[in-house]
């Protein structure tokens, strides 16, 4: 993972830290409810079209979804903070298969946190990865790389 | 547009004016070649439908600048520190001329040189859709479970 923050930047340092410890918890190791709880406004502005406004409707999202799926996992591969903003590069693996060789669903999740460290506001682009072969299924199957260079 | 970045940082000022001023040239204003000046000819491309390099960007782009009278783009937010710009962005009218098109939600992530060209990219992208049907990535005519759009800050 590589982590883009000026270290003299405090509230960017927590505000990354915050964010880090909401994926683990929200999502690695499936303590989805905790980990909104902690680190969530209650009052959570939501831009993601499938998920309800607030800490609570995210937290029953991904409940639902660690429950359903033994393997779900995110992996964070860029991180950077600035301020207020925290904006991450990440690929959600088994949300919504089994698979083990699941290439998952590449994502920007992009936070507003409050001055206490909690978001208040997200955004987010996903797009499903396909493999070397077919690599833009969301536009058309069968669609080679156009580079060997993968997603992250 | 949200310009996030400590003004103090000059890389970053630089690196994110630099990408600005590169959508600007190479989308909105369709000058492909110029708007490509500060990226390497090397740059390493993420983004599976594009390869490597300051050339395949430039004709990628330039196709759509031909084929498209309307192709444009609006940047919402923009991020940058040290040598990375982030931008949270939406193409319009890249795949049709629809007046109405909501067209597509990308986040790109430039990695910039000590010169300040770009030289790695990597994008995610998403059509945006509309209310009524607010995923099509994943199926029809999914409404949106909230009321607040794609873009728009709230806070």
């Amino acid at each position: 993972m590589i982590e883009i923050t000026d270290v003299k930047d405090s509230r960017a340092v927590r505000n990354k830290n915050n964010v880090l410890a909401l994926y683990d918890l929200m999502i690695n190791t499936k303590k989805s409810e905790e980990g909104t709880a902690k680190f969530v406004s209650p009052a959570y502005i939501q831009h993601n079209p499938l998920i309800a406004d607030g800490s609570v409707a995210l937290g029953k999202f991904f409940a639902q979804v660690t429950r359903e799926r033994a393997r779900a996992r995110v992996i964070v591969h860029r991180i950077i903070a600035v301020g207020d903003y925290v904006w991450a590069h990440v690929n959600f693996l088994n949300l919504f298969n089994d698979d083990p060789d699941d290439t998952g669903i590449a994502g920007v999740d992009i936070y507003k946190m409050d001055a206490d460290g909690n978001a208040i506001e997200h955004w987010d682009t996903l797009q499903i990865v396909g493999d070397p072969k077919n690599s833009a299924p969301m536009i058309a199957p069968n669609i080679p790389r156009a580079n060997p260079n993968g997603m992250f | 547009m949200i310009e996030i970045l400590d003004i103090k940082d000059t890389r970053a000022v630089r690196n994110k004016n630099m990408i600005l001023d590169h959508y600007d040239l190479m989308i909105n204003n369709k000058k492909t070649e110029e708007g490509t000046r500060n990226f390497h000819p090397a740059y390493i491309q993420h983004n599976p439908l594009m390869a490597d390099g300051r050339v395949a960007l430039a004709q990628f782009f330039g196709e759509i600048a031909r084929g498209r009278a309307r192709g444009r783009i609006v940047v919402h937010k923009i991020i940058a520190a040290g040598d990375y710009v982030w931008t949270h962005v939406n193409f319009l009218n890249f795949f049709s001329d629809d007046p109405e098109d909501t067209g597509v939600a990308g986040v790109d992530i430039f990695k910039m040189d000590a010169d300040g060209k770009a030289i790695e990219h990597w994008d995610v992208l998403q059509f945006v859709g509309d209310p009524k049907n607010s995923a099509p990535m994943l199926g029809p005519n999914i409404p949106r479970a909230n009321s607040n759009g794609m873009f728009e800050e709230r806070t």
